[in-house]
């Protein structure tokens, strides 16, 4: 095995680029950089052309992002994460990331990288095809939806129910109805589960527009405000409703 | 019907006269006590002790005389027809059953009141509540972590690499934070400072993006003195930025226009980025600057976030154009001073 230390650089803000180039001179002269990228793209190219043993890639880019490459690169080499927020290291460790360097870039933490790359470059490089995304905000916020020839934009909060048609999602406002192409049990793993209960395998309701909840004989339906309609909850899931 | 009609033919002409009378006289009890009650109610300014005591002196006042009559009368040894001694039961008993009736419908009343009340309450509260989210959010915005730091990091660097480019960038930082703080406050802003704060923006972007970004602003000066609710044109083109174009390798343009006709305002920003990679977004913004219009303008403010014609994204907000005002008056004051 090639005893060398090689590495790519892929970031794509040119001048964080040098700044990282010129600091790895000085911190660790080994170090070959045997290859640079501005996207994620041209990084993927360098990951399997150059074969390095370190890879350090930029979170957010053009192209692929950095954790797209991360799984790419699938324990072939080990990984550092470039990034300007921290929330995302947590997760990059749980996964065996090496590191993360924040930026601007502090030369301390970054003398503190290179010893820990040193020490990992024996071992295997950890598989980061598990990494999950990094998440762009918290629960869904908006549904992009189209009713009538028209696109609209639906705020969440502003949905009383989603139903489950043949082909597409019924979208139910109090307004207007409309339709997406995202299958309900998509959409109940990004919904909050606190606002948004399902009722049955084809509908998910705004508990806060449930107007009122009957029972007759057994069967528990639910109307939400400004529907003359009951719907029936089935028996799964009547469970949630026994508190009210 | 036949027997029904017979046995009630049958009776005779007092004792027809004696319901009437009784009749009569529970009526106009009882209209004259809803009466009382609601005049003397209307005297106790809602304190639910004094609308208590209120009901009762209406039942008291109403019902009494009537009572003390038809007593009076018996007692009195007036020679004593039927009607009378049924007047003075049939009112006794009348009597008794309202109190409980009454108070049973007083307390139904203060408790439609009390969910009344809370309701309205409650959707204060929600507005409130709202509004200070939103606030919150606009100022989170603002400074945003991962444009400051990132922007930070450019201007280092640039210090050894550049030191003409990092002293250009720290001066368009300058003027995104001074254009930004002014009004984290104000309800409204004029479009001018907030198209000069996108252009500060967009100058920094431009710096760390390159080549790979085109601006075009268009604005008349017309339009550039309507109020807008402060950073709505920046979270557009922050979208823009981070969903549309930076995604792309090669980049892309955002073109922001705004025109003032017929009363309405109408601000579009336009990109020819990535598009809508998704029907679900996670991003508050959007839904946050919606919400600000709501509140500030009702129904009279659109915002529509559409596919554009050459891909990438075109989000429109659609407002009345309302002059300078009170709020842009203090913020032409904090931008001067």
């Amino acid at each position: 095995m090639n005893a060398a230390a090689t590495a790519i650089l892929v970031e794509d803000e040119d001048v964080l680029r040098t700044e990282l180039r010129e600091a790895l001179a000085r911190f660790w002269p080994e170090l070959a950089i045997v290859g640079e990228a501005g996207d994620g793209i041209q990084g993927a190219r360098l990951l399997s052309e150059r074969s390095p043993r370190i890879a350090l890639l930029d979170v957010r880019m053009p192209g692929l992002n950095g954790v797209e490459l991360a799984r790419l690169a699938a324990g072939r080499c080990h990984i550092v994460f470039l990034t300007a927020h921290n929330d995302y290291a947590v997760d990059a460790f749980d996964h065996g990331a090496v590191d993360y360097l924040l930026k601007p870039l502090d030369l301390g933490r970054l003398a503190r990288t290179v010893a820990r790359l040193q020490a990992a470059l024996g071992k295997r490089p950890a598989d980061l095809s598990a990494l999950p995304d990094a998440r762009s905000g918290g629960p869904l916020q908006w549904i992009q939806a189209s009713s009538g020839g028209q696109l609209r934009f639906i705020a969440i909060h502003d949905v009383q129910c989603f139903r489950a048609e043949a082909k597409y999602t019924c979208v139910v406002t109090a307004r207007f109805e409309a339709h997406i192409r995202t299958p309900l049990k998509d959409l109940l793993a990004q919904l909050d589960a606190a606002r948004f209960w399902p009722i049955s395998r084809s509908a998910i309701v705004n508990v806060g527009a449930i107007d009122s909840v009957q029972r007759i004989d057994d069967v528990l339906s639910v109307r939400l405000a400004g529907s003359p309609r009951w719907l029936p909850v089935s028996g799964a899931y009547q469970s949630q409703f026994r508190q009210m | 019907m036949l027997i029904a009609a017979r046995v009630l033919g049958a009776q005779s002409y007092a004792y027809w006269n004696d319901w009437l009378t009784c009749f009569t006289a529970l009526l106009a009890a009882h209209t004259l006590t809803a009466c009382a009650r609601i005049l003397l109610q209307s005297l106790c300014f809602d304190h639910p002790v004094a609308c208590w005591i209120a009901l009762f002196a209406a039942i008291g006042l109403c019902w009494s005389p009537s009572i003390l009559i038809a007593y009076k009368f018996s007692y009195m040894g007036v020679p004593m027809s039927t009607e009378f001694s049924f007047l003075f039961y049939a009112l006794l008993v009348a009597c008794l059953l309202v109190v409980p009736a009454e108070v049973q419908a007083e307390r139904a009343r203060w408790t439609r009141r009390a969910e009344r009340l809370q309701a309205r309450r409650d959707r204060e509260q929600r507005m409130q509540r709202q509004l200070a989210e939103a606030r919150l959010t606009a100022l989170q915005g603002q400074i945003e972590p991962h444009f400051l730091y990132n922007t930070l990091a450019n201007a280092r660097a640039l210090i050894r690499q550049d030191a003409a480019a990092a002293e250009r960038m720290l001066q368009h930082l300058i003027h995104f934070l001074r254009s930004a703080m002014p009004d984290l406050r104000a309800h409204s802003t004029l479009l001018g400072q907030e198209l000069d704060r996108a252009r500060a923006y967009l100058d920094i972007i431009g710096m760390r993006m390159g080549e790979r970004l085109r601006v075009d602003i268009a604005a008349s000066d017309e339009a550039r003195a309507c109020q807008v609710p402060p950073l709505s044109v920046m979270t557009l083109v922050e979208n823009a930025i981070q969903h549309g174009i930076e995604p792309q390798v090669a980049g892309g343009a955002i073109h922001i226009g705004a025109v003032c006709a017929g009363g309405r305002l109408r601000i579009e920003v336009l990109d020819d980025g990535a598009g809508f990679q998704s029907e679900l977004g996670g991003g508050v913004g959007l839904v946050n600057l919606q919400e600000r219009l709501a509140t500030q303008y009702g129904d009279d403010a659109e915002l529509r976030v559409e596919p554009g014609a050459q891909g990438g994204v075109r989000a429109v907000i659609e407002l009345p154009a309302r002059k300078t005002g009170v709020d842009a008056d203090a913020g032409a004051v904090a931008d001067a001073a």
